[in-house]
């Protein structure tokens, strides 16, 4: 009689215990839905947004360093080319600078962003026509390249730059030469020989940078 | 009767821990931890005002050098950074920047320069 009399109690209770078993699971279920962290974009957006800054990457001049003028429209083709490369395959990517889409493929919309700064650097040619009343000239701005140019008959044995010699020649130098100079400080330009004044012009590239961000976003797919 | 309720009780305070939520996830300081490094970067690239090899070696050179550039270096940390970023910039010689709050995620990267490490402090506003 004693068990008889326990037998609805233990359906009941069997009811009640299920019920609460399956709310647990749905809640749980839930939980883990909305946690979903999107490491696998967050992951991707980062390491193409570190492979965009690297100084190796298609778009820089060195270490987080745009080159302003491989994101402008006439070297466009070229600039797509090589992000492609770095991109993973099947992801829909947004690579922004400043708001402005550089490159897209699919749409990413509601993956996470990731944002870099950087500096958006711009180098304009300046020539001159050194005054040589002392056989040296200093240049205006630093730069890391210049191009030195000698008139045919210009008196002209070594150029130097800080005391390096970067160009020499001992039958006398004619004729544009490209050289190399250190963007870290400035750079007086000596000119051994007897040039006259207009013998020479030097064009040197003063870069100009300013502060841009680099924003990428990466849907890695379903 | 005793028992279920017992297991009921059970399980709903698994099931609490469930609704309680999982914490957002930490990627805010990742986020300051690149900010940080840019930064970095740039200083550490960048020429030095007067002398030196960059900027970063040209402040960590003496105590001189330091009082010197420190307005200078701020005003360009500040430039580099959004508005919505603070800094303290750590050198051998003294900090610029602001103080750094204890309570909120912050991100931080290290330079080594030939006079003593730099540490840049970067977090929200």
């Amino acid at each position: 009689m004693r068990g008889q009399a326990n037998l609805p109690a233990l359906a009941v209770a069997l009811l009640v215990l299920t019920t609460t078993a399956g709310l647990g699971v749905a809640v749980a279920d839930g939980a883990f839905a909305s946690a979903d962290r999107d490491a696998i974009d967050r992951a991707g957006a980062a390491a193409l947004a570190d492979r965009l800054v690297a100084a190796d990457s298609p778009v820089t001049e060195r270490r987080n360093v745009l080159n302003a003028s491989r994101l402008e429209a006439d070297e466009a083709d070229e600039t797509q080319a090589g992000l492609e490369s770095l991109v993973p395959e099947g992801a829909a990517v947004r690579v922004a600078v400043d708001g402005e889409v550089v490159y897209e493929r699919g749409d990413p919309t509601g993956s996470p962003t990731v944002r870099r700064l950087v500096l958006l650097a711009e180098a304009q040619a300046v020539t001159i026509e050194p005054p040589l009343a002392f056989g040296e000239t200093t240049l205006p701005r630093r730069s890391a390249a210049a191009t030195i140019t000698v008139a045919e008959d210009a008196d002209v044995e070594t150029v130097r730059a800080n005391d390096r010699v970067i160009l020499h020649d001992p039958d006398g130098l004619s004729g544009a030469h490209d050289v190399a100079l250190s963007r870290y400080e400035t750079t007086t330009l000596r000119f051994d020989g007897d040039p006259q004044e207009g013998d020479v012009t030097v064009t040197y590239y003063p870069e100009r940078t300013r502060k841009a961000h680099l924003e990428v976003t990466v849907d890695a797919g379903p | 009767m005793v028992e279920a309720g017992v297991g009921v009780v059970f399980i709903l305070a698994v099931t609490l821990g469930f609704a309680l939520g999982v914490s957002a996830p930490a990627t805010e300081s990742a986020q300051l931890d690149a900010y940080a490094e840019d930064a970095a970067t740039v200083l550490a690239n960048e020429p030095p005002r007067h002398a030196d090899e960059t900027r970063l070696s040209e402040v960590t050179r003496s105590p001189a050098a330091f009082d010197r550039e420190r307005d200078a270096l701020e005003a360009r940390v500040d430039r580099i950074l959004d508005d919505n970023l603070m800094f303290r910039l750590e050198t051998p010689h003294g900090a610029v920047g602001y103080e750094r709050p204890a309570t909120v995620p912050t991100g931080h990267t290290v330079v080594p320069t030939p006079g003593g490490e730099v540490t840049i402090w970067i977090w929200y506003v």
